[in-house]
């Protein structure tokens, strides 16, 4: 079922998939640069309403795929404290469940700012 | 004699090339330099510190040379970028810790000094040289951007060496 | 009892460097930038294009480079004067004069450098200055054991077993003013060759400041002044008496 309608709720769980290993400390913790947007000044996000653990993970393998890269997990995280950052969670299908976290500065600095406090918030969730 | 503590004893630091040269004898004392270097980098006393930041280097450089390398069309981190950081890793002072290497989606590399979520520095360069940095010290928070030459700004310094 | 300022007519200056780093210039395209400076700087330069060479490799998970991509990129301008005296180099963030035998003098060197720096602004815009830095390139012939009657610091061997010295490499770094100023103070023995039938010591002085850096085109001139001031001392305190006469 699409949510390209139905807006992102702060309540939700948003996962954004891990592909570069380096973007994970040694102790599973998350690092903000996996937080950090480009080539617009928007981040991609999966929204994990309505699917299960397995589609969810069949959507970031699906990505790793076309990418060639490896699936490491997931860094999942509530859209409060990304909406506490001022910044907006907007849904953009396809990609099932996809969405854009916008809004975020120009500045390099004050995007690494906010990086840092939403990698602080997200949870790593290892594939397998 | 009066002698100053250097603030930084890295090899690397007090063999970097000077300004530019362009007479034989210019570069007959950069070579001689550089032939200087690679003697002490040899050795375990010397080297190893500077061994650890290109090693830490390369285990970045290796994965982010495609483009797309975090499966959302990061761009490839350039050799321009790379020597940059080696540059600021260099006239690191030796007493303070390497810092885990990573890279960003835009091509920069980025490094982090970690002690908790609460309590952290990270700093991107670019290929210009461009340096943006942020830093959480508990309910405090620092963020800034400048051009790094070849000496490491004073506040940031300060932010590293606080973790 | 020399003086620290004494006028030397055979000043052992090989090549004297002025050297101004900036913040990168915006917009660095070759074709815009190459015409500004053609159209700049005074007739009498050969240009040279200097490209760095990038080369990036593929990693597979079998550990071998599987692709392999080389691009040159511009990395900005040469200019050499007709009588090969001049160098200017024109990068995206920085600007540098060199100037070779047979040196001009400390006036001439500044007036001809800044001009070139003008030159360089006119083109980069308003970019702010980073470091600047002076290096003086000095070189002096000698003979069989005579180093340790014209330097105060010279080459010497140790221990009771004959020897020889065969290489030599003295580096020193100063700070000036509370860290303000910094300098590297090189000495080194360049061996004999077809130019010089004898072996040259070297005495590379470099002083540059990232503090101290100038607002307006004036300051820059006592900038300048205080840089060249602090080489002096450098040079002057190396150097002994027996040398210093040689050299008025």
């Amino acid at each position: 079922m699409s949510l390209a309608d139905i807006p992102v709720d702060e309540t939700e769980k948003l996962s954004r998939f891990i592909l570069f290993s380096k973007w994970l400390r040694s102790d599973q913790t998350v690092r903000s640069e996996a937080f950090i947007p480009h080539p617009y000044i928007d981040l991609s996000v999966t929204r994990q309403r309505n699917i299960s653990g397995s589609e969810l993970w069949n959507l970031g393998k699906e990505v790793s795929t076309i990418r060639k890269c490896t699936l490491y997990g997931r860094a999942d995280i509530f859209a409060e404290p990304v909406m506490k950052q001022n910044l907006t969670i907007e849904p953009s299908e396809p990609p099932l469940n996809h969405a854009n976290i916008k809004g975020y500065p120009e500045d390099k600095s004050k995007q690494k700012l906010i990086a840092l406090e939403l990698a602080a918030e997200a949870c790593f969730i290892a594939l397998g | 004699m009066n002698y100053t503590v250097p603030m930084n004893s890295s090899l690397a630091y007090q063999l970097r090339p000077g300004l530019a040269g362009f007479s034989r004898e210019a570069v007959f004392v950069a070579s001689e330099k550089q032939s200087l270097a690679g003697r002490l980098m040899e050795t375990v006393t010397f080297g190893e510190r500077d061994r650890a930041i290109l090693s830490r280097l390369f285990s970045v450089i290796s994965q982010t040379a495609n483009e797309g390398w975090d499966g959302y069309g990061a761009l490839p981190v350039s050799v321009k970028t790379y020597i940059k950081t080696m540059e600021f890793l260099c006239v690191l002072p030796g007493t303070v810790k390497l810092p885990e290497m990573s890279a960003d989606p835009d091509g920069s590399l980025s490094m982090e000094w970690y002690r908790s979520p609460e309590w952290i520095v990270s700093i991107s360069i670019d290929g210009n040289g461009k340096l943006d940095y942020a830093a959480i010290f508990g309910d405090r928070k620092y963020h800034g951007s400048m051009y790094f030459a070849d000496e490491i700004d004073k506040e940031v310094l300060n932010h590293i060496g606080r973790v | 009892m020399k003086s620290q300022y004494s006028f030397l007519t055979k000043a052992p200056i090989i090549e004297a460097v002025l050297e101004i780093k900036t913040t990168p210039i915006p917009v660095w395209e070759e074709n815009l930038i190459t015409g500004k400076i053609k159209s700049q700087f005074s007739t009498g330069y050969t240009f040279e294009s200097e490209n760095i060479f990038q080369h990036t490799m593929q990693f597979q998970p079998t550990l071998f480079a599987s692709e392999n991509k080389s691009v040159m990129e511009w990395n900005g301008l040469r200019l050499t004067s007709e009588d090969k005296t001049e160098i200017v180099k024109v990068n995206r963030d920085s600007y540098v004069y060199s100037r070779l035998q047979p040196y001009p003098g400390w006036e001439n060197f500044k007036e001809k450098a800044l001009a070139g720096w003008n030159d360089y602004r006119a083109i980069a815009g308003k970019q702010n200055i980073k470091r600047i830095g002076i290096r003086f390139i000095n070189k002096i012939e000698f003979v069989n054991d005579e180093l340790s009657e014209l330097f105060v610091s010279s080459p010497r061997t140790v221990g009771e077993i004959d020897k020889s010295i065969s290489g030599y490499f003295q580096q020193n770094v100063y700070s000036f003013n509370k860290g303000e100023y910094g300098a590297s103070h090189i000495q080194t023995i360049q061996a004999s060759d077809i130019n010089n039938q004898n072996p040259s010591f070297i005495l590379d002085i470099d002083v540059y400041t990232s503090e101290v850096l100038p607002l307006e085109e004036k300051d820059l001139n006592n900038n300048l002044e205080q840089i060249r001031m602090f080489k002096n001392d450098i040079f002057f305190g190396a150097i002994k008496e027996k040398l210093l006469e040689r050299l008025k």
